[in-house]
């Protein structure tokens, strides 16, 4: 302690806090009302390190774990041009939409689609979001538009379980939970409706030392490979069923174009 | 007043918030076989009056989200990934079905419709058969149970025609033979591909067919 505290005088501020922290633990002095302040400060120290320890669980709600026939990583789409739009709003900054636009981009390019992407309407001509390759692209229309909107989002702290995690030394965890809503529409060029769905899912974060050495114990030594939730666990479950959902979807709008694209014109005379 | 139930889960969820995600107690598995819609208070007392009181007039001091979750009937890979996925939707499929033929062929509601299936299994076309009737019934056409019927020859020649051919062809053939009478027209609901997952409908009546969806 004696050597922390030196250090500090020389104004290193680091070294400043640390060399604090260690007196008010090792404090000797008399009273009563002396135990507080340690206990406080070790509780905020603990947590400040249990913020790197975070255990993600991710649980879907609606429509998120249907079942999914089509593979995903088969060329499902082969000469289909596709137009991703993907809506900013409250629950996706213009950056997250452009980023999950992205990787909507490579999901269906990998199944064999044409794809270009929007963070704006591209009915009225929205801006691109980075990957077409040329304006006269950019003109094409497309064989289907898919729209991707976080609709809502609700975002859930739990104060008592932050003041629990404080005072067990991050032993029990702090929880925050988000869930959200993602609505999907497929239409064709003009603007007709194919398909639509909407997917609800919950993301819950848990801080502290305590759950994540324990997850960690458990992902070691007894959880299968597909029950682990350490890691990025997490954001591979969900991956993986928005891009299943999301491919279904929009394997049905094809067959659904396709069917309509069979339709004769109707004599309006021929109806009774 | 507060319900115990109610007060049972708002205490449990203040100490163990997001209890129902996977976890230390609880396996991913467990959290996949359920499903959660989301509701509101008036809403669930009303279908819950065991668990949820009403709203208090006055309304309340807390903003609470509200789930009900029910568990899956069957546990998942029981059933074929597609038989699954379209009795999961079949209610809303089937009243799509209904809208679609009120929609595009209003006149049909003097007639009986007819309604027949193309899916590959026998139990599942039954029940897509009679979630559509029902569908149709509720949207105020009359339905009749009679299936129409085509000769083997027929049956042979039109089943290696691609589907745009086949089905207009398929609906010429009632119209000739009288097995769709003029009083009649036919739903069909069908499913082209072993990927698809939502039903595909069209209808026949006086000889011409129409895709619906």
């Amino acid at each position: 302690m004696s050597k922390l505290h030196r250090a500090s005088v020389v104004g290193n501020h680091p070294r400043l806090a640390l060399s604090w922290s260690v007196r008010i633990l090792a404090s000797r002095q008399p009273g009563r009302a002396a135990w507080w302040p340690r206990l406080v400060f070790a509780g905020a120290l603990g947590c400040l390190l249990a913020l790197s320890a975070c255990v993600r669980s991710y649980q879907p709600l609606t429509g998120l774990h249907d079942p999914v026939v089509v593979d995903p990583t088969m060329r499902n789409f082969p000469d289909m041009r596709l137009h991703v739009y993907c809506v900013p709003g409250k629950g996706l900054k213009p950056a997250q939409a452009s980023i999950l636009c992205q990787r909507m981009a490579v999901l269906f390019e990998n199944q064999g689609a044409s794809v270009q992407t929007f963070i704006e309407d591209p009915a009225l001509g929205g801006a691109d979001a980075g990957l077409a390759p040329g304006t006269d692209e950019t003109a094409r229309a497309a064989d289907l538009v898919l729209e991707l909107e976080v609709e809502a989002v609700l975002k859930r702290s739990h104060p008592i379980t932050y003041a629990m995690c404080w005072f067990s030394f991050s032993i029990v965890p702090m929880v925050r939970e988000t869930t959200f809503t993602q609505r999907v529409v497929v239409r064709d060029a003009s603007g007709f409706l194919l398909a639509s769905d909407r997917y609800r899912g919950r993301l819950v974060e848990r801080f502290g030392a305590g759950v994540w050495t324990g997850n960690w114990i458990l992902d070691k030594f007894t959880r299968e490979p597909e029950d682990r939730l350490t890691g990025e666990a997490a954001s591979n479950d969900l991956s993986a069923d928005l891009y299943g959902q999301l491919t279904q979807l929009v394997f049905n709008a094809r067959l659904r174009r396709e069917a309509l694209q069979l339709q004769p014109v109707v004599d309006p005379a021929g109806r009774r | 007043m507060i319900a115990a139930p109610q007060l049972l889960s708002g205490v449990m969820s203040i100490l163990f918030p997001g209890w129902s995600a996977p976890g230390v107690f609880r396996s991913k598995a467990s959290t996949r076989s359920v499903i959660c819609t989301p509701v509101d208070q008036r809403q669930g007392a009303e279908t819950h009056p065991d668990l949820l009181a009403e709203p208090h007039p006055r309304g309340a001091y807390f903003t609470r989200g509200l789930e009900v979750c029910s568990e899956k009937v069957f546990r998942e890979g029981l059933r074929q990934s597609r038989d699954e996925a379209v009795l999961t939707h079949l209610e809303s499929e089937a009243a799509s079905i209904a809208q679609a033929v009120l929609g595009g062929r209003p006149d049909l509601r003097a007639r009986s419709l007819l309604v027949e299936v193309h899916y590959p299994h026998g139990a599942m076309a039954h029940k897509i058969r009679f979630a559509t009737q029902d569908s149709l019934l509720a949207a105020g056409f009359a339905v009749s149970d009679r299936r129409p019927l085509l000769t083997a020859q027929d049956v042979v020649v039109l089943s290696q025609l691609p589907p745009e051919r086949a089905y207009a062809g398929a609906c010429e053939r009632y119209a000739s033979m009288g097995s769709l009478a003029a009083g009649d027209a036919l739903v069909a609901v069908l499913v082209r591909d072993p990927r698809q997952t939502d039903l595909q409908a069209g209808i026949c009546a006086d000889g011409r067919w129409m895709w619906l969806r």
